[in-house]
């Protein structure tokens, strides 16, 4: 170990030192963060869970024929919450995580166009820039410090008219290319992958399902680290001066980590098509003034606005849910539709991405680790999905007794259930993501293979 | 002296083959930009004039209600997009496009641009600002890191001193070039930047601000020739002086990201249900359910007599519900003038701790002044969230003064008409003047000015200091 460590030079160490110390940084936050989301959700879980337990006794004392106020277990105040808890290995890569909304409250009074409806208190600024996570430093930090390290195993020696001797000395430019570049490279992939462990171990209790996301967030790494480890050996064999070398490593690293993503993020910006919030707004706006028109005690139908209030207040009016449960009914109809269709597009430029992310690796690395992990803009789509398809479900059966102006039955209470998100990984895109870095790195090592011989030969 | 090194810097950059591949990457990049930047203002602009025709004709066309009906009913405030967002969308994205405007609550700005984006890359999209800031400096960076180094390498720099050049001469020369360059760059890129701006009838452009966009670049470029010339005159190498200007390019790019996090760990913001029970506590329940509304009342009752020279509020035949609820309004702007303003000082916080980041990094002060200029910062999305609160407040008070005034013993049974809701005014933006953004940014160009200074001084020193050993 310590001869293993003495072969490094101090440069290299340091360039060790400052990436084991970016990890753990990024992994500390990491936990922290996912930490304090399961202490946040908690609290309102147990809200709810008191709340509904107070509605649940309320409407067992009224089958039991006791009398019972109308506002109380009232079909509209049943509350379920949803949540949609930290990814299973979301502590490395919470970057943007506060983005969307992962918890709401579901009851008569929502539409599904106001389900997420909150206080958007965050930073604008800190959610532009994010934070830092072990995502951010596998993708932009790994590549660089691999850079750093092996773009002048052969520059240097041919620089110096060393490869010549080492090469008459029977020394092959490949062997030496490759035990160097793995000697130096080896050391970022273990702090990566112990890092892994100790974030997971960290983060609580582990199960099946978030084992196998860990093996494919392993898999991911390793293999866009094997790609970085190609990509650096043919830029070694290539450059016969340092100056070259670090010049090609710098403007690949500039290419394929800055300018490729982004030019792939821009063609998805150009040529798919996403519901914009405010033409939503727009449209739930004029819905909810249709319905009013409609509803014959408007003053009681604005009032579902402020649900909160009213159950505080205990009303007592029949009309009144019967009138705000018409007025999100016409809200949904309105709105319903034009959210299914932005849930498919979002599916289909998810599909789409999988195929164009071969002409960006770091892109394919990116949505290969976020997919595992279990993070970002998808698995947010997928907990708004089937958040709504919950809700329709809860909408129908309390609409109905709502209608009826009676209270549901335990049966029907029971059927509405509770809202649970279920996880799902889009295997597809993380294997085809590492299957493209693979091959890419067979390719990339084989050239890299084929110019190392070539240098042999023109040495001898 | 200095003119022939002026001369021979611009022939040789020219010359140069890296010069005019990265400059003709660099110009293509910025056209495609340039065009998607006009496309997302003209979408952004569309969508958002759709939004407010209908928000205003929902608005019209309520029919008959009660005042404080149509308060709940509320109104929309949607953002203006800047023009020169399309050159520098900023926080637009991750900021609330809109704010309900409602009796009783202030809402803070929601839904964000940026939650409805297939996020396929958690770097930054490409925009003319991203471009100008990111990209151009690091073709500065490949460009510039042998200026001087290359000289020494050569053995050229011994003939200058040989022939009694002096270092302040050399750096002066590499200067001017550098500022020469610059300019270019600066006014090139910029004004291809906002070119497609002008052709978008509906949008004006205030071109002092792109002025000032172009001066800030300029100041920029110089400061980063300024810093790659020192690193250069410096260190013994070209490899060592290559790898030290990546890195402070690589520290000043990324380095926010780290500023970032800890800022907003140092100043958190307050959770959103922590919040929402906050404002049910301070701003409702004590005004309905506790103590608070009769001195309220009374206080606003006698500030209404007074300004109708009035003894007694029969007398002026005031409804007394809308008089309560005013009074309420009255009340729970203090409060949300605390709370609000506890919130927007937290955001001020994590924005001066990015700030001082921008003294140690040239690129990110340069982001920050663009953003300003461009009214895409925080500043000016708390000036608009501000002004949307404070045409609520004139609604409400304007719908509960018309009940106070009006409805008699009817009450919450007079209703009002389209004659009422027309003469409740659109929401209008106004941007901050230009003056008081470059006020707000002096930090970052004193940053970036002294940058400049710096690096020319201390490049001349190392120069001098090396110029004697290498003639001895």
């Amino acid at each position: 170990m310590v001869v293993y460590v003495a072969s490094f030079s101090v440069g290299q160490l340091l360039v060790f030192g400052a990436f084991a110390l970016l990890v753990c940084f990024a992994v500390i936050g990491g936990v922290q963060w996912k930490t304090g989301v399961l202490e946040e959700q908690a609290q309102p879980s147990q809200e709810v869970a008191e709340s509904r337990a107070a509605w649940f006794e309320s409407l067992e004392l009224s089958a039991t024929g006791t009398s019972v106020s109308p506002a109380l277990a009232h079909p509209m105040n049943l509350p379920v919450l949803v949540l949609k808890p930290p990814g299973p290995l979301g502590q490395f890569s919470h970057r943007r995580e506060d983005l969307h909304p992962s918890a709401g409250v579901v009851n008569g009074f929502s539409n599904e166009a106001l389900i997420f409806r909150r206080y958007e208190l965050e930073s604008p600024v800190s959610l532009l820039h994010g934070g830092l996570d072990l995502l951010l430093v596998v993708l932009v930090v790994m590549p660089l410090a691999l850079c750093l390290l092996n773009y002048n195993h052969l520059a240097s020696e041919r620089e110096q008219g060393r490869l010549s001797v080492l090469v008459i000395q029977g020394a092959r430019p490949a062997g030496i290319l490759f035990s160097r570049t793995l000697q130096c490279s080896t050391p970022l992939l273990v702090i990566l992958v112990f890092a892994s462990v100790v974030g997971t171990v960290l983060s609580g209790p582990t199960d099946l399902s978030t084992l196998v996301r860990f093996i494919l967030w392993c898999t991911v790494i390793f293999a866009y680290w094997c790609f970085w480890v190609a990509i650096c050996s043919l830029v070694a064999t290539k450059c016969a001066n340092s100056i070259n070398a670090a010049l090609a490593s710098v403007s690949v690293w500039i290419l394929i980590v800055v300018i490729l993503p982004s030019g792939l993020q821009f063609g998805m910006d150009r040529f798919t098509e996403s519901a914009s919030k405010v033409h939503l707004l727009a449209l739930a706006r004029s819905a909810e003034a249709d319905a009013l028109g409609s509803v014959d005690q408007r003053a009681e139908a604005l009032m579902a606005q402020h649900s909160t209030e009213i159950s505080h207040l205990k009303i007592e009016a029949p009309t009144y849910y019967r009138s705000a449960y018409v007025a999100n009914a016409s809200i949904n109809d309105r709105v319903g539709g034009l959210l299914d269709a932005h849930a498919q597009k979002v599916k289909t430029n998810h599909l789409r991405l999988d195929i164009v992310q071969a002409f960006s690796p770091a892109t394919a690395a990116f949505r290969a680790l976020q997919e595992s992990s279990g993070a970002g803009y998808l698995r947010a789509s997928n907990f708004e999905h089937q958040v709504r398809s919950f809700f329709r479900h809860y909408f129908e059966l309390v609409g109905v007794a709502t209608l009826q102006g009676r209270r549901l039955t335990l049966d029907e209470a029971e059927e509405i259930g509770t809202f649970n998100y279920r996880e799902s990984v889009a295997t597809s895109t993380v294997l085809s993501a590492i299957a493209v870095l693979l091959v890419l790195s067979a390719l990339l090592l084989f050239h890299a293979n084929a110019t190392a011989r070539k240098l042999e030969v023109s040495h001898l | 002296m200095i003119l022939a090194i002026l001369r021979k810097e611009l022939h040789e950059l020219l010359a140069d083959r890296k010069f005019r591949i990265l400059f003709a990457v660099a110009f293509l990049l910025t056209v495609i930009a340039a065009m998607e930047g006009w496309q997302r203002l003209a979408q952004d602009a569309s969508l958002r004039s759709e939004a407010s025709r209908i928000e205003r004709e929902t608005w019209l066309n309520q029919g008959e209600a009660n005042p404080h009906d149509a308060a709940h009913f509320g109104r929309y405030a949607l953002r203006e997009i800047p023009a020169l967002s399309a050159f520098d969308p900023g926080i637009l994205d991750y900021s609330g496009a809109s704010v309900w405007l409602e009796a009783h609550f202030q809402n803070p700005a929601s839904n964000r641009r940026a939650e409805n984006r297939i996020d396929s890359y958690p770097l930054a999209s490409v925009t003319p600002a991203w471009l100008l800031s990111v990209i151009v400096p690091l073709v500065l960076v490949i460009l510039l890191f042998g200026t001087v180094v290359a000289e020494r390498e050569r053995g050229t720099l011994r003939f200058l001193w040989v022939q009694n050049a002096r270092p302040v001469q050399l750096i002066l020369g590499k200067f001017s070039s550098a500022l020469i360059i610059a300019a270019l760059l600066a006014a090139l890129f910029v004004s291809l930047s906002c070119m497609p701006i002008v052709f978008y009838q509906d949008v004006t452009i205030d071109w002092l601000s792109v002025l000032a966009l172009a001066v800030c670049y300029f100041i920029a470029y110089v400061c980063i020739c300024g810093v790659i010339t020192l690193i250069s005159s410096v260190v013994r190498t070209s490899h060592t002086a290559f790898w030290l200007a990546a890195l402070f390019w690589v520290t000043t790019v990324f380095g926010p990201l780290l500023v970032a996090q800890a800022a907003k760990e140092l100043h958190p913001v307050p959770r959103d249900r922590d919040f929402g029970a906050a404002i049910q506590q301070e701003a409702q329940a004590p005004f309905w359910l506790g103590a608070a509304q009769y001195e309220e009342v009374a206080i606003y009752e006698a500030e209404v007599m007074t300004r109708h020279r009035a003894l007694d509020a029969k007398e002026l035949g005031l409804n007394r519900d809308a008089l309560v609820l005013q009074a309420h309004e009255r009340f729970a702007n203090r409060v949300y003038d605390r709370l609000y303003g506890e919130l927007y000082n937290t955001h001020v916080q994590q924005e001066s701790v990015l700030r001082s980041a921008s003294l140690f990094s040239p690129i990110f002060a340069l982001q920050r002044i663009s953003r300003g200029i461009a009214r895409t910062d925080t500043s000016a999305q708390i000036h608009f969230a501000e002004s949307a609160e404070q045409h609520r407040r004139d609604i409400i008070e304007q719908l509960n003064e018309d009940m106070m005034y009006n409805a008699g013993e009817e009450s919450f049974r007079y209703v009002a008409d389209r004659d009422l809701w027309q003469t409740v005014d659109d929401f209008e933006y106004e941007s901050p003047p230009l003056n008081e953004v470059l006020k707000r940014y002096r930090l970052e160009l004193t940053s970036l000015v002294l940058w400049t200074l710096l690096s020319f001084i201390l490049a001349a020193v190392a120069l001098q200091l090396r110029s004697r050993a290498e003639v001895k």
